[in-house]
């Protein structure tokens, strides 16, 4: 099924939340192609596909979907940051992403949901969305953030390489979801709780409860040699920082890389 | 005149320490000449140094050395591209740099590329965020002092820039 967008636009624009959206029913990637148009993108714009056929996450990394099963788009926003906060905007998305899929399913509770540093998703401890940022106009006070969003929603089947990794709300909630309604409850969310930008220690706080790998030993890959270690995560620090303690006990701070939880079993 | 080592050094402090700003001294077919440069200059350059001090002075005894005059336009071009010309680019934040959108896409700039402000630079990525950083000024990329892929330091500088 292809997106209603008469619905989306009487939810979202009429009601103005949003102040337009541009719809393809097929397109390579709506953060490529925001960072294309982006001066021509007004805050508050929403890039929608029902198939994204070239989407990446970090470094030319695939993300792939099927046709018209999942949610894949990329929110403009125009928002001021000083650059020590904008990390800010990474861990607010992704929280207002848990809170959505929350909102969305009233069964969640009994599913584990959780954030995983620096902005993923796992539900019952697969991926379920994927969040990349990309950052203009980094020179003026006003930044403006291209927010892209992949959640898998409908999609059944999965390629064999990441089928252990990934998942969506189908597959573990066992019922087909209205993907015009998760972007609406998205969006609605996502502007009343704009507020949470400009107290970050509270942001970092909230997002950190609905996070459970503090305390969890992981592995962590580093971005830039592939290379891994185990270690303990201490905290999340309010800069966004993961810090970690490896096996001799020092501990040190990270801002790029990777973790995956390691679960005893 | 056998060119000595104490004996040039000698000069350079009678030099320093009177108001002359050069002289010149000529021995058996050697001949010496030692300047100060412009106080303008030397304000600018933070340890004063004694800018006439070259060796090659000694190894050339018997003809005439005038090592003063290029040593002190050196020094004095140096001291204008630090201060005016060229622009360092400074990493804003830790994080991971890049030199292009994607691994097999053309890097934003190489060295000689012309920018104005607001080029894009490179990308540091911190926290799946791609921050794109971007030239506060108009002018040429003289030298690109991060590597692809590596992380960065809050202060570390990547870029030069030469100022138009």
């Amino acid at each position: 099924m292809i997106m209603n967008t008469n619905l989306l636009s009487k939810y979202l624009v009429d009601s103005k939340y949003l102040s337009g959206i541009i719809y393809f029913e097929e397109l390579y990637s709506t953060n490529a192609y925001s960072k294309k148009i982006y001066h021509e993108l007004k805050d508050n714009t929403i890039v929608l596909t029902s198939y994204q056929t070239n989407g990446t996450g970090r470094f030319g990394r695939p993300w792939q979907t099927n046709r018209n099963e999942n949610l894949t788009f990329s929110l403009i926003k125009d928002y001021g940051l000083r650059i020590d906060e904008i990390h800010l905007m990474n861990f607010y998305t992704s929280y207002i992403l848990y809170l959505t899929l929350n909102e969305t399913s009233k069964d969640c509770s009994e599913h584990d949901l959780y954030l995983k540093w620096p902005n993923d998703l796992l539900l019952n401890r697969k991926k379920i969305a994927g969040i990349l940022l990309d950052v203009k106009d980094m020179n003026s006070d006003m930044k403006k953030f291209i927010i892209g969003i992949g959640l898998n929603v409908n999609q059944e089947i999965f390629p064999e390489d990441i089928n252990s990794k990934a998942t969506s709300m189908k597959n573990e909630f066992k019922c087909e979801f209205m993907i015009e309604m998760i972007l609406i409850n998205f969006i609605k969310l996502f502007n009343e709780n704009l507020c949470l930008l400009n107290q970050g220690d509270i942001l970092m706080k909230l997002w950190k409860s609905k996070s459970n790998v503090i305390g969890k030993k992981v592995k962590f890959k580093q971005l830039d040699d592939g290379r891994e270690a185990e270690v303990v995560v201490m905290d999340i620090d309010n800069d966004g920082g993961l810090i970690v303690s490896d096996v001799s006990g020092k501990t040190c701070k990270f801002y790029s890389g990777e973790i995956s939880i390691l679960y005893d079993e | 005149m056998k060119v000595d080592l104490n004996y040039i050094k000698k000069l350079i402090k009678i030099l320093d320490t009177s108001n002359i700003s050069e002289f010149e001294i000529e021995e058996e077919g050697t001949r010496i000449k030692l300047a100060k440069p412009r106080p303008k200059v030397i304000a600018n350059t933070a340890p004063v140094n004694f800018p006439v001090y070259n060796p090659q002075v000694m190894s050339e005894s018997g003809s005439a050395v005038s090592a003063a005059e290029p040593v002190k336009s050196v020094i004095e071009s140096a001291v204008t591209e630090k201060s005016e010309k060229i622009i360092e680019v400074k990493s804003p934040m830790v994080g991971t740099f890049y030199s292009a959108p994607s691994p097999d896409a053309e890097p934003y700039i190489s060295v000689g590329s012309n920018v104005s402000s607001g080029t894009v630079l490179c990308i540091i990525e911190a926290m799946k965020l791609m921050n794109e950083i971007e030239a506060e000024v108009s002018g040429k990329i003289v030298k690109i002092l991060a590597e692809n892929a590596q992380p960065v330091e809050y202060n570390q500088p990547l870029f030069l820039i030469e100022k138009n």
